[in-house]
């Protein structure tokens, strides 16, 4: 079946393609697609230069209709020539010497910006065309990605929440026992320099037995402030047991300035702490032992020899800190060093 | 049934009644959790029985608490972001309505999970339409009828929306547009960006 040479006027091509240019072979616009029409406003476009109102993208050549004619597949890339020089595409095709070239532009990928810039509407666009759908799909999407980062945020915050509290001592607020085990793993394997200081604190069970728990629990909170304080940024203060602590001094190993810091700590603890009417005392051994000690340190060995320190100063007669050295072991440690 | 529906509800009960009265209702169907997450999936069922519960406590039937949730998700400013998914659809109350066909298979390109309502229109005549509404919950096609009175609002048209007629299949609308421009179009651009 032969399929009949048809003629279209304005009206249909403003209807099919609103954005369309009929450009005379001179170069001269013809008529204007009405949505072309609006994205420049102002200016009415029949009569004007096609090369003035558009400049072509990517290439060095102009706008005259030979170039438009010549186009590879009639594709071109143009570009307004408009404060924004908004980028545009079209399909150009020749229509003869005589009657010029048209050409059907479009914003491509740049069409969400376009859209807001010239406040175009779902009427200014041909019902065949796809950009309302596409539209929809970036509102659509960016809620639906909107919606899932605030998920992720609160399924962060909450894992921070429960994480930090996996970490912390539910009486004092200290460091718990997996808190210490993991920050000594990164202080070991990032070879950093530290001393161990084990605090057990002495007459804590009589405290309990004679005033009950909560006064025990008044206690460990009092003591528990006093470590905080007593450590740096960087430091670690936990609680390990009933009435036992760990302090861990980053970048410390002098036993001398460590012993210093730990009978400080020891007269601090001495201090009585107001209990109701009354006051509660009670006393601290500590146990001391320094990474350099060791060619590669290890958590659970130093802690066990901060634990043999900590009983030499039990027996030497509680309240006091000794420091592990090499050669020390517990049956020695019942002599004091 | 997808988080988004169940979210939905829960945010029309919170913020058109009382966050007391949503949190009652958690507590007597003992699931477990306070509210819902848009964006997980939860158990068909539930949705039932949170409707039923809060009808319920309300005072009021089921089916006129889910057409009042229809007209919140358009007519709520908390909502702004579902009125302007749906204004894509068409650039009058017209073309809106025969978009409606397309609800289910926009709504899937956007969120693949989520199953809205499989919706058919048919043009009557005279301004008038047989809209039918498929899902698997059949309080779907209240929602839809409050939905479709908000919009009207919403585009400025004047529309008479009523049951099916005997013969009709079941989850049927009837509707009559009356006047196209009756009052003020609250107004769409295309390019308005929703915060959050």
């Amino acid at each position: 079946m032969a399929v009949p040479n048809i003629t279209l006027g304005p009206a249909a091509l403003n209807r099919m393609m609103p954005m369309h240019a009929l450009v005379a072979p001179d170069g001269t616009i013809l008529n204007a697609g009405p949505t072309l029409a609006k994205v420049h406003a102002g200016q009415s476009l029949p009569g004007r230069a096609f090369s003035e109102v558009f400049e072509q993208r990517r290439s060095a050549a102009g706008c005259t209709v030979r170039q438009l004619c010549t186009a590879p597949s009639g594709k071109v890339h143009l570009r307004l020539r408009d404060p924004a020089r908004t980028p545009l595409i079209g399909a150009a095709y020749c229509l003869g010497a005589d009657t010029g070239v048209l050409v059907n532009l479009s914003f491509g990928i740049a069409v969400v910006d376009a859209v807001a810039r010239f406040g175009l509407a779902g009427s200014d666009f041909a019902a065949t065309d796809l950009t309302v759908e596409m539209l929809f799909l970036v509102e659509a999407k960016s809620a639906a990605m909107a919606e899932s980062r605030r998920l992720n945020e609160r399924l962060d915050g909450a894992r921070a929440q429960a994480e930090a509290a996996a970490l912390a001592d539910t009486l004092t607020g200290l460091a718990n026992r997996r808190a210490l085990d993991r920050a000594l793993a990164r202080l070991i394997a990032r070879g950093a320099e530290f001393t161990l200081m084990r605090i057990d604190l002495d007459r804590f069970k009589a405290v309990n037995d004679s005033f009950g728990h909560e006064a025990g629990d008044v206690v460990l909170e009092a003591v528990a402030r006093l470590l905080a304080a007593e450590t740096r940024d960087g430091d670690i203060a936990a609680r390990v047991g009933g009435d036992e602590f760990v302090l861990v001094f980053a970048g410390f190993t002098d036993p001398g300035r460590l012993e210093a810091i730990a009978e400080r700590l020891i007269r601090r603890i001495e201090a009585p702490v107001p209990y109701r009417d009354q006051s509660v005392a009670i006393s601290a051994s500590v146990g001391l032992v320094a990474s350099s000690l060791y060619d590669v340190p290890e958590a659970e060995r130093m802690l066990r020899d901060a634990d043999v320190a900590l009983y030499a100063s039990k027996t030497a007669g509680r309240g006091r800190a000794t420091t592990f050295r090499p050669g020390f072991d517990v049956t020695t440690a019942g002599q004091g060093v | 049934m997808h988080g988004l529906i169940y979210r939905s509800f829960e945010n029309f009960i919170r913020n058109s009644y009382d966050p007391a009265i949503w949190s009652g209702l958690m507590t007597v169907l003992d699931t477990g959790f306070d509210g819902f997450e848009p964006m997980f999936h939860y158990d068909d069922g539930l949705i039932g029985r949170i409707v039923d519960l809060a009808a319920d406590r309300l005072g009021q039937r089921p089916e006129d608490l889910l057409e009042d949730f229809g007209t919140y998700l358009v007519a709520d400013p908390s909502a702004e972001r579902v009125r302007r998914l749906l204004r894509f659809g068409g650039v009058d109350y017209e073309d809106f309505i025969l978009s409606l066909e397309e609800l289910h298979g926009r709504t899937r390109l956007a969120v693949p999970d989520l199953d809205l309502p499989e919706i058919e229109v048919e043009d009557t005549g005279d301004g008038g339409y047989r809209v039918i509404c498929r899902h698997s919950h059949e309080g779907a096609v209240h929602i839809l009828r409050g939905l479709l009175r908000a919009l009207a609002d919403d585009y400025g048209a004047l529309v008479l929306i009523e049951p099916g007629q005997p013969g009709d299949p079941p989850a049927t609308l009837r509707l009559q547009l009356l006047e196209r421009a009756f009052g003020q179009d609250r107004g769409f651009a295309l390019a308005q960006r929703v915060s959050g």
